[in-house]
């Protein structure tokens, strides 16, 4: 059996989300749902919901340390933004029981994806992006293919650090060279078989290319300008020490603002070092 | 150190040294907060004349411009690159890059 085909296999093995996120998907579905329908949901579980306040109280949402009830959090960033950040908080949770390596510690690979989820959301906002809700989410989840690897392959995995090390290339290319699938498609299989929104399916899938399936696509193109730009501005550990090229085709969808990068980048350092010791400590 | 400062004068990335509030008692920036550029036309539709910020900015600013030093960042940056800034978009991730190594 080839990598990609055990990698298949054993995707079908491994464990669906924590069933909260789901019964929250589900009562966000139903019509007849109240706030307080849903607010008993997420305060099942007391640590999660208290995450889910910190967060929801990070700058980047524009409440800052006004959010002290989940309800006031549904009222105030919407249901759809509080399911994407109890969303991402199941997939970190998830994952923290998980195989590491010395290569990509936990706190280094959280901290690159935090970063770039912040980022993804600033620079939605920037050109007023419809549906900024899930900015924050597919920028935190763009390289969830990697732990997935690591998860699933182990040791085998630790082959594709060695050849950066070696060659100092892209972890992408490394993971070709030496599983013959990267950490995007990897992602995209993760992602059917949890049933993630399609939406951040295909942004794990493109955000190498910034492109959705060729076509123009504001959220594929933030999350990769944002991991490009969390790489140059060396927050967290995306597991290589280069910054690729941005592709013209999706920086040029964007049309940013031409001063957006030193606009964004003073709150983006603060606002990532307070969230990460919120959705990590 | 803190200063008082023009609402004309205020940048992106200054951090309130004391809370914004309007006319009406209500908080529209809370201490702490690091100003977006979107927060100074909020602040000039509100009337506020200036604020206060923390000062410590200038210090890091005078660095951020020490030619020798950009140059080295750069330089720096270019190694883990391997490709130029084609447009101003990259250029200003180039600068905010730098920016950022510097302080």
């Amino acid at each position: 059996m080839d990598i990609v085909e055990k990698i298949t296999e054993s995707i079908k093995d491994l464990p669906t989300l924590p069933t909260i996120f789901y019964a929250i998907s589900e009562a966000m579905n139903n019509p007849r749902s109240t706030t307080d329908d849903i607010a008993k949901i997420v305060s099942t579980d007391q640590a999660s919901a208290f995450k889910v306040l910190k967060v929801a109280n990070s700058p980047f949402f524009g409440f800052r340390g006004r959010i002290d009830t989940i309800p006031q959090a549904i009222l105030h960033l919407g249901f759809n933004e509080l399911k994407n950040i109890i969303l991402a908080l199941s997939v970190i949770k998830f994952f923290s029981k998980s195989k590491y390596s010395e290569y990509l510690k936990p706190r280094d690979f959280w901290a690159h994806s935090i970063a770039a989820g912040i980022c993804t959301r600033m620079l939605g906002a920037s050109v007023k992006a419809p549906n900024l809700e899930q900015y924050f989410l597919a920028g935190i989840l763009h390289d969830i293919g990697k732990l997935l690897l690591l998860d699933l392959l182990g040791e085998q995995y630790l082959e594709v650090f060695r050849i950066i090390e070696k060659k100092n290339c892209l972890i992408k290319e490394a993971e070709r060279a030496s599983i013959g699938i990267d950490h995007a498609e990897a992602g995209r299989l993760l992602a059917e078989r949890w049933k993630l929104p399609p939406v951040i399916k295909n942004t794990i899938y493109y955000h190498h290319f910034g492109l959705n399936d060729g076509k123009a696509d504001t959220l594929t193109a933030c999350v990769h300008m944002a991991d490009i730009a969390v790489r140059m501005f060396d927050l967290g550990n995306p597991g290589d020490h280069l910054v690729p090229q941005p592709n013209l085709k999706a920086l040029n969808t964007l049309a940013l603002p031409a001063d957006v990068f030193t606009d964004i980048a003073p709150a983006l350092m603060i606002d990532f070092s307070q969230t990460i010791s919120h959705i990590l400590d | 150190m803190s200063k008082l400062v023009e609402t004309d004068q205020i940048q992106p990335g200054m951090i309130l040294e004391s809370p914004v509030v309007n006319k009406f008692g209500q908080m529209l920036l809370s201490k702490g907060a690091v100003i977006e550029s979107r927060h100074i036309g909020m602040l000039k539709t509100w009337g506020i004349p200036s604020v206060m910020v923390y000062n410590d900015q200038e210090e890091n600013e005078k660095k951020a411009y020490d030619p020798e030093l950009m140059r080295k960042a750069e330089e720096e940056l270019i190694k883990r690159m391997s490709w130029q800034p084609r447009n101003p978009i990259e250029e200003n991730l180039l600068k905010a890059a730098v920016e950022l190594l510097l302080k």
